[in-house]
C-alpha cells in the first residue's frame, strides 16, 4: 500500500548547460514567495555533499586524476551515501526532496564515456530509490555548449563532442526507464526562456509539491 | 582491455587473519625476488584517495552506509587497477603482482550486510586474478592475534569470534562460486606452521609460473 504520508522524490536531469540549477533555484524561489512551508521541502544536488561527492567535484574540476570507471563507482557510492543520510530519511519524514541530478543523467553520461559497459551501469543503478518524477530539460548540445562557454572554467565533460553523444544517450535511456520501471518522466523543453521554461515544470511540480487548496500558477 | 604479458601473473592472498597475510605474502615476494623475478607487492585498500576514505570508515572515523563503504571498496579497487603505476600497468610491463586482499573479501566481508549478487556486479569490471590464495587460519589462532593488537571485552571478543565464522562462511560460499565458473583458488590449511605454508604457496606459484 503507498505511504501517503511519505514525501515526494523529484529530480531533474539534464546536460551540463541545459539550465538544471538555474530552474531548480527558480523553483525554490516561488515555493518561497508562494508560501509554501519550506520545512517541508528539502533542495539537494548530485554530487551531493558527503564524502564521495567531494572527491567526485575533485574529478569533474580536473584536480583528481580517475578512470572512468573508478569515477562510475565513485557515483553509485555518492547516491548510495546520499540517499541513506539525506533522502530517504527526509521522505519518510514527509518531507518533499527535489535533487539537481539523480541517476539518469549518471546512466546517459556514463553509458556514453563507456560504451560497452551498459548492463555494469544498469545493475550499478537498479536499487537505487526511484523518484516519483523526474523532469528532463531538454537543449540542444550546441545550445547547452554556448551557455557553458559563459561559466569560468569549462569541467571534465563539458565539451561539445560529450553533449551530442550523451543527449544521444538519455533520447534513448528515457523510454527505456519509462518502459523497464514504469518511470515518470516529463521532457521539457528549456532552449527558450528560463522564464517560459519555469513555467513548465510549475505546472507539473507544484501539484505534487503543494496542498491540493494552493492555486496554480497563472500564465 | 589491453593484453597483458603472457608471463606476468596476478597473484591475490585472501583470508581472516590480515597478520598471516601479510607475512606469507611478504615470503612470497622476498622467494620470487631470489628467483629473480620482478615482482610487485601491493594490497587492498589501496593507498589511494579512496582507500584513505575506506581506513577513515573502518576506523570508525567517517560514518557511511554499508552499500556505500562496499561501493567505496568497488572504486578503490578500480582505481588500483587503472591508475598510472596501477596494477594493469604493472602487469603489461611484465612485472608479477601480489596482492593482499581483493574482490574475495568484498565477497566475504561486505556480504555480512549485502548479498553476494549485487557485490559480484559492483566488481564485474575488475581483472581476475591468475590464481588466489585463500589462507584458512584456525579462527583461534586469528583471535588470539586480534587480542595481543587490541582490548577486546569478553563480550566484544565473542562477537568477533562469530562475525569472523561467519565471514569465513562466506569465503567458501564465494570460492565455490567463482570455482564453477573457472577461477583458479586454493585453499590453503593454516593449521600448521608458517614455514609449511610458505612451501605450500611457493609450490602452487611455481607451477603457475611453469
Amino acid at each position: 500500500m503507498a505511504d501517503i504520508s511519505r514525501g515526494k522524490f523529484i529530480t531533474f536531469d539534464g546536460l551540463d548547460g541545459s539550465g538544471l540549477t538555474e530552474q531548480v533555484e527558480m523553483l525554490r524561489e516561488w515555493l518561497r514567495r508562494s508560501g509554501c512551508d519550506m520545512y517541508r521541502v528539502a533542495f539537494t544536488a548530485e554530487p551531493s555533499q558527503g564524502p564521495a561527492g567531494t572527491e567526485i567535484r575533485h574529478a569533474l574540476q580536473g584536480r583528481l586524476n580517475i578512470g572512468e570507471e573508478a569515477l562510475a563507482l565513485l557515483f553509485a557510492a555518492d547516491r548510495a551515501d546520499h540517499l541513506d543520510r539525506f533522502i530517504l530519511p527526509r521522505l519518510e519524514a514527509g518531507i518533499h526532496v527535489i535533487c539537481d541530478r539523480y541517476y539518469l543523467s549518471f546512466l546517459a553520461y556514463q553509458s556514453h564515456l563507456l560504451p560497452d559497459a551498459w548492463d555494469w551501469l544498469w545493475q550499478l543503478n537498479a536499487r537505487n530509490w526511484r523518484p516519483d518524477l523526474t523532469i528532463f530539460l531538454q537543449s540542444p548540445p550546441e545550445v547547452c555548449m554556448e551557455r557553458i562557454q559563459q561559466k569560468f572554467e569549462p569541467e571534465r565533460y563539458e565539451q561539445i563532442e560529450i553533449l551530442r553523444g550523451v543527449s544521444m544517450q538519455f533520447n534513448r535511456i528515457i523510454p527505456l526507464l519509462r518502459d523497464e520501471r514504469k518511470e515518470d518522466i516529463r521532457i521539457v523543453d528549456s532552449s527558450g526562456s528560463m522564464e517560459s521554461t519555469h513555467q513548465s515544470i510549475l505546472k507539473l511540480v507544484a501539484p505534487l509539491i503543494l496542498p491540493p487548496s494552493e492555486d496554480l500558477p497563472k500564465e | 582491455m589491453s593484453e597483458t604479458s603472457p608471463t606476468s601473473k596476478f597473484i591475490v592472498l585472501e583470508g581472516i587473519d590480515s597478520q598471516a597475510l601479510q607475512e606469507q605474502a611478504e615470503s612470497l615476494y622476498s622467494s620470487l625476488r631470489k628467483d629473480r623475478a620482478r615482482v610487485h607487492l601491493t594490497r587492498e585498500p589501496s593507498d589511494g584517495p579512496f582507500g584513505s576514505q575506506i581506513r577513515l570508515i573502518l576506523d570508525g572515523r567517517l560514518d557511511v552506509d554499508e552499500a556505500t563503504l562496499a561501493l567505496f571498496f568497488a572504486t578503490d579497487r578500480m582505481d588500483h587497477l587503472n591508475k598510472r603505476g596501477g596494477i594493469l600497468e604493472r602487469l603489461e610491463s611484465g612485472e608479477h603482482v601480489i596482492c593482499i586482499r581483493y574482490c574475495l573479501s568484498s565477497f566475504a566481508y561486505q556480504a555480512l550486510h549485502s548479498d553476494l549478487k549485487w557485490l559480484r556486479w559492483i566488481n564485474a569490471e575488475c581483472r581476475l586474478p591468475d590464481l588466489t590464495f585463500f589462507l584458512d587460519t584456525p579462527l583461534d589462532a586469528t583471535l588470539e592475534g586480534l587480542v595481543k593488537s587490541n582490548s577486546y571485552t569478553a563480550d566484544e571478543l565473542g562477537q568477533e569470534r562469530k562475525r569472523l565464522g561467519k565471514v569465513r562462511e562466506n569465503y567458501l560460499m564465494a570460492i565455490e562460486v567463482l570455482r564453477v565458473e573457472g577461477e583458479k583458488i586454493v585453499v590453503v590449511d593454516g593449521n600448521r606452521s608458517a614455514v609449511a605454508i610458505e612451501k605450500d604457496i611457493k609450490k602452487h606459484v611455481d607451477n603457475l609460473m611453469g
